[in-house]
Formats: C-alpha cells, structure tokens, sequence
C-alpha cells in the first residue's frame, strides 16, 4: 500500500467513467472498443476499491499499516520479487516464440505474426538497455 | 555464509518477531537468515551487528568456496 489515497480515488473515477463510457459508447463505436473501455474499467474499479479498503483499514490500525510497509521495503521480499519478475519474463519470452509460430500455423494475418516478433525483439531491447543502464548506476 | 544468529539472538532472548520489527524487515528474513538460505546486503548485516553490539565478523562467518 505504498501509494497514496489520493491515487486509487483518481485511478476509481477513471474505472467508472471508462464502465459508464464504455456502457453509453457501445452502439455508437466498434463494439469491442466498448467491450475494452468496460472491462478495463471494471478492472480499474475493482482494483481501486479494494486498495482504499486496505487504506482505510491501515488508518483505523497503524500497526498493520507499518506490517504492510514493512513488507513491502524488506530487502529479501524485493529480491524475490525482482527475481521472480525476471524469471517469469524469461519464462513468457519462449511463450511469445511459440505463439508466434501458432500464428503462422493458423494462417494468421501477417500484422499478427510480425507483433508477436515486434513483441520478442522488445524483450531482448528492453533487456539490453536494463542491463546497460544498470551497469552503469551499479 | 554462515552466522551465528540464531544463537546470539537466543542468548539475548529476543524473540524472531521483535528482532524483525527492530530491524525494519519481515519475520521470515530473519528465520531465512538464521537458516542460512539468505545472505543479507552489507546494510542490513551492519544494523544486526549494531543491534547487538558486535562486529559483522563476529555474526557472519565468510568460508572460502572449496
């Protein structure tokens, strides 16, 4: 819980304008469009509501507030966060491969087959400026 | 790395949940440190020798890799 209220109130209003927009918009624009805006909107919402819950219970008891704060900077939890982020990305970069392959086994669209490797050439992009900027603040 | 944690800890009767809280980090880090599964950052081993007063040395036990 280490963002502040003030941010899940902002990030709730989002939630349900995009519900509301999403409800009001679907017979004017393309319907998945609506469907997007909605579901990213009951996300938002939900997520929201739940955070200003465990906010609001932080104030009433301080003491699950530090718990919450303490576990949240322990330098073990971040090290296995960290480590599980980047075994998980490694993970889903053979996925993407795969599915990369479907696409073209299915005769999928050329855009969809070339976003899939868009999507792979990103990780190792993405990869190589991490572990450069990285090497250069460590 | 080895560390005699547990043990000093045990000597000065101070329970896993009071060191934690002491030290600003989780009850399992300290029961992953005592285990010996995790080695703390040089940070978090300088606040333990602190807090009891001693040296990194005298808590940590570095072994050369045979």
């Amino acid at each position: 819980m280490l963002r502040k209220k003030s941010f899940y109130l902002t990030t709730l209003v989002l939630g349900f304008v995009l519900v509301v927009a999403g409800f009001l918009l679907k017979e004017m624009v393309v319907k998945s469009i609506a469907g997007v805006m909605f579901g990213v909107g009951a996300g938002l919402f939900g997520m929201s509501l739940a955070n200003l819950y465990m906010k609001a219970l932080e104030d009433k008891n301080p003491e699950i507030k530090r718990q919450n704060e303490i576990e949240a900077f322990d330098e073990r939890n971040t090290a296995i966060r960290n480590r599980a982020k980047a075994k998980s990305a490694d993970i889903i970069q053979w996925f993407i491969i795969v599915l990369g392959y479907l696409t073209i086994l299915i005769d999928a669209a050329l855009w969809v087959t070339l976003s899939t490797v868009v999507v792979f050439a990103l990780y190792h992009v993405l990869s190589a400026h991490f572990t450069k900027r990285f090497q250069r603040e460590m | 790395m080895k560390n005699r944690l547990e043990e000093i800890r045990k000597t000065r009767g101070i329970s896993q949940e009071a060191l934690a809280s002491e030290l600003e980090v989780s009850r399992q880090t300290i029961g992953s440190l005592e285990n010996g599964r995790y080695n703390p950052s040089i940070v978090l081993a300088f606040k333990i020798a602190r807090r009891f007063g001693m040296s990194i040395e005298d808590i940590f036990i570095y072994e050369e890799e045979k």
